[in-house]
């Protein structure tokens, strides 16, 4: 069939986005077969075969992270996250020993959470699961170690944000855009709070929230369900839970007008800019289908050479790229970011995208456009299925946000029932006439 | 090694479970086809003799065709083509390297959604057109990749090194494009460079996904009969020139970039694989280098040491970044580490790590449809044949530590370690 016959064929596009969104969701439902449990200390337990190689996944996840850390102590979690690599009293040596059976091991400190996570031969799994146990409780503070472990935490934030302008001016965006917010600040903290971080805060920390009321483990591979549950309960289940510290509520507080942020640099190579607004995420969404329209308005404008930024701007030659981010998946009030990249010396005045934007929350796009985005964002979904390790982080992190799993399972559902009415809706509310920040960002 | 050939028969049997592998020829080219059907997606990727060596005396013309490529085709508009691609939910694009160009698709496997795409991958394949709006925005992407390279600290490092190795051989430049350089390639030249270098006789196909042999030969056949003959290049092996060590100055830099530099080997040299076994004691993720430089004395966050084969050469490069006050000594306890590694080798329980990092490694990347594509791209690459789909793990199950300390030795000794740094 010629492309162009297609094309003109709607019933054909409906049928064809229809096919995709049922293979979607038979998809996730035979895959995601997730066995979910909790233990009688708070712990929660989530399990997921997967035979098709002999190596087992665990990651245990913590509900604590940057969004916790109050000004003064900022980067303690991703400051904990490195001493949690030194081992216990009982395994101190457990990084030898997971490489001596060939096996990898990380963590990752964001916004929301803290993981950490073991890919191990099938053998391994009593191993990793009385470690993860152990070290959940019995870590060791060394203070020489840590003194040195801080050093390699300035070299990381050195490494990732102080060598670039660029980046540099993005983290000062972020606290301008989230004024008094849990993501006010990036989860590496700032500079001087790393400098002055003291074992007392560090392990004051880990006590508070390294509990098993405040954590999941999560297991996939090539396991057995029943054996997997005992094997946890095994190292986990006599560890005492302990009463949270209250959280601190400090909800953003809005822009009360545009506000706007410069810099200019000789290590920036083009002229850019980006808006940014405060929208709701899935957790704090009052109605969470926006959410959907939001991540389908994203696609929209910015998914493939036919979305309306590439068009608009890339294509017609006015801009050399365009990005935008939505991250959805927050336990708090998130941000729509919208950037357009130019050559040096270009007028980069954001009038024409905030004149785009007004014409789409009127409705000028069309269903075919609307369709190729959800049809896009539908077999991207599909393809994340290909990686497993993909797969185990999703179900964790809707776990760890305390997210109905249904709502991750449901996705494509969710997606497909976006309208357009719904994409001028969500336009129209959050972004058109809202306070923005805008971070200009240009080559000196 | 007896718990390897226990490790190697449990993977093998549930790899063999999943997939099939098989070769055969589509219109002379030469093909590789692995059925899976974990996963309702097919992925295809068409491999060519295309990349920056051939540019000969056209810097550019190499990369700027394979951007022109599945934008418009013959008889199809920009918006026509792209259209056809996303409306089927179509991940396509094009990679580009030194050595080689490709084309690629990812698309779900139902005929539906399969067809169009891959009719309009072949179009664009086989009838592939070129305009001057389009050259023109590419360059303007070109260009901008070579202002970005020019603030990036590691790179231009590796560079210093890379240009007195190879002089003015494709390797000794970079791999993106001034403006000044783009200016000389216009339509005509993409013209005949497509036509010289996208040929049957250039090209490698590869499918992996939920079809069967019968469905994979079809759309072999579509891709490849509309492509030109063509003829088989050689390209000679590069010799290493001799390099001396230099200091860059770069603006404002928070850490000081060290790069230590030593010619290497090229892809298809029969001690490659030993070689990046070897240096994973060392400079891997959890080696040598980053237990004395982070672990011991706090001096960096990352440090590692990196085999880069190339189709005709190859270097090897340890890299970090540390704070002003301990960059000197960075450096001095990396030569020493280095040094140390040289003429010891490795232990036989960081051999036994190693080996066991590769093949699990192996293991999990051969569980995706991706990390298969991404395996049989490597062996192509490297001038292997399919059957080494299988030898590679007993190959690395069978290395002991006396072949990886005179390999990483003899490979390592030919010269000085070369030795850049950029600060301001």
């Amino acid at each position: 069939m010629l492309a162009s016959n297609f094309l003109q064929d709607k019933e054909s596009i409906l049928f064809r986005y229809l096919s995709l969104f049922i293979l979607s969701v038979n998809i996730y439902a035979g895959l995601h077969n997730v066995s979910v449990a909790k233990l009688g200390n708070g712990l929660r337990m989530m399990v997921l075969p997967n035979h098709s190689v002999p190596q087992v996944w665990v990651q245990v996840w913590y509900n604590v992270a940057s969004k916790d850390e109050l000004d003064g102590h900022t980067g303690l979690s991703h400051i904990l996250e490195h001493i949690m690599f030194h081992g216990t009293a009982e395994n101190p040596d457990y990084v030898k020993n997971i490489l001596l059976s060939g096996g990898l091991y990380n963590a990752v400190t964001s916004k929301d959470y803290t993981y950490y996570y073991q890919i191990a031969p099938k053998d391994q799994l009593d191993y990793i699961l009385n470690l993860e146990a152990d070290r959940m409780q019995n870590l060791v503070f060394n203070k020489s170690k840590i003194a040195k472990e801080l050093l390699a935490v300035k070299e990381e934030r050195l490494l990732r944000l102080g060598n670039y302008p660029d980046r540099l001016a993005m983290e000062q965006a972020n606290s301008m855009l989230h004024i008094r917010g849990p993501y006010h600040h990036y989860p590496i903290g700032w500079m001087s709070d790393i400098e002055s971080a003291n074992i007392n805060a560090i392990k004051n920390w880990y006590k508070s929230w390294y509990v098993p009321n405040n954590a999941i483990v999560v297991v996939g591979g090539d396991i057995d369900v029943n054996n997997t549950y005992k094997l946890i309960n095994k190292y986990f289940g006599k560890l005492q839970p302990r009463v949270l510290p209250s959280r601190v509520g400090r909800p953003d507080v809005p822009l009360l007008g545009n506000s706007s942020l410069t810099v200019k640099n000789k290590l920036i190579a083009h002229d850019s800019f980006s808006i940014s607004f405060l929208v709701p995420s899935l957790v704090t969404a009052s109605d969470k289908q926006d959410v959907y329209s939001l991540l389908v308005l994203c696609a929209l404008l910015n998914y493939g050479e036919n979305s309306v930024l590439r068009e608009r701007f890339v294509n017609s030659g006015s801009a050399i790229n365009s990005y935008v981010s939505y991250g959805y998946l927050h336990r708090f009030d998130s941000d729509l970011s919208i950037a357009l990249v130019f050559g040096r010396g270009s007028n980069i005045s954001e009038s024409p995208l905030l004149k785009v934007l007004n014409k789409l929350a009127e409705g000028n796009f069309s269903e075919q456009d609307l369709e190729r985005a959800k049809a896009m964002l539908l077999a991207h979904h599909v393809f994340a299925q290909d990686s497993f390790v993909n797969t185990l982080k999703s179900v964790a992190n809707y776990a760890v946000l305390d997210l109905n799993d249904k709502l991750r399972v449901d996705f494509p559902k969710f997606i497909g029932k976006v309208t357009k009415k719904d994409i001028m809706h969500v336009l129209n509310v959050y972004l058109i006439k809202k306070p923005y920040l805008k971070l200009n960002l240009l080559g000196a | 090694m007896k718990k390897f050939i226990l490790l190697l028969l449990i993977f093998n049997t549930a790899f063999s479970q999943n997939s099939k592998i098989t070769e055969f020829k589509s219109n002379g080219v030469k093909t590789w086809f692995v059925e899976r059907h974990n996963l309702p997606i097919v992925d295809v990727k068409v491999i060519f003799d295309a990349g920056a060596i051939n540019d000969q005396n056209l810097r550019g013309v190499a990369s700027l065709t394979n951007k022109n490529l599945l934008l418009i085709c013959a008889d199809k508009s920009r918006q026509q083509v792209t259209r056809a691609f996303e409306s089927q939910g179509a991940e396509y694009g094009k990679d580009f390297g030194y050595d080689w160009s490709d084309v690629y698709l990812r698309v779900l496997s139902d005929k539906e959604h399969l067809n169009p795409a891959l009719n309009m991958f072949a179009s664009c394949l086989g009838k592939a057109k070129f305009s001057n709006k389009l050259l023109n925005k590419s360059k303007q992407k070109v260009i901008a990749s070579w202002q970005e390279l020019q603030k990036e600290p590691v790179k231009q490092a590796i560079l210093a090194i890379k240009k007195q190795y190879y002089g003015g051989h494709a390797y000794g430049l970079p791999a993106e494009y001034s403006a000044k350089e783009v200016a000389k390639v216009n339509v005509n030249s993409l013209v005949r460079f497509y036509q010289k270098n996208y040929t049957k006789n250039s090209a490698h196909l590869i499918i992996v996904g939920d079809l069967d042999l019968a469905k994979a030969r079809i759309i072999a056949d579509k891709l490849t009969k509309s492509l030109p003959v063509g003829s088989k290049r050689l390209h000679a092996l590069l010799k290493h020139n001799v390099a001396v060590s230099k200091k860059l100055k770069f603006a404002s830099q928070a850490q000081i970039t060290t790069v230590i530099g030593f010619p290497g080997v090229a892809l298809s040299n029969d001690d490659r694989l030993k070689f990046l076994i070897s240096n994973y004691p060392f400079g891997g993720y959890y080696g040598r280098l980053i237990d004395r430089l982070r672990e011991k004395n706090g001096y960096v966050y990352a440090a590692n040491s990196y085999v880069v084969p190339r189709r005709l050469s190859g270097e090897f490069y340890i890299i970090f970044r540390s704070r002003p006050e301990v960059s000197s000594a960075a450096k001095d306890l990396a030569l020493k580490e280095f040094k140390n590694y040289l003429s010891q080798g490795p232990s036989e329980d960081e051999v036994s790590n190693a080996k066991k990092h590769f093949l699990q490694n192996l293991f999990r990347k051969r569980s995706s449809n991706e990390g298969v594509m991404s395996e049989l791209t490597d062996l192509y690459v490297s001038g292997l044949s399919l059957s080494e789909f299988d030898e590679v793990p007993k190959k690395i199950a069978a290395f002991n530590r006396d072949d990886l300390k005179k390999v990483f030795a003899r490979i390592l000794s030919v010269q000085n370690p070369t030795v850049v740094t950029v600060s301001e």
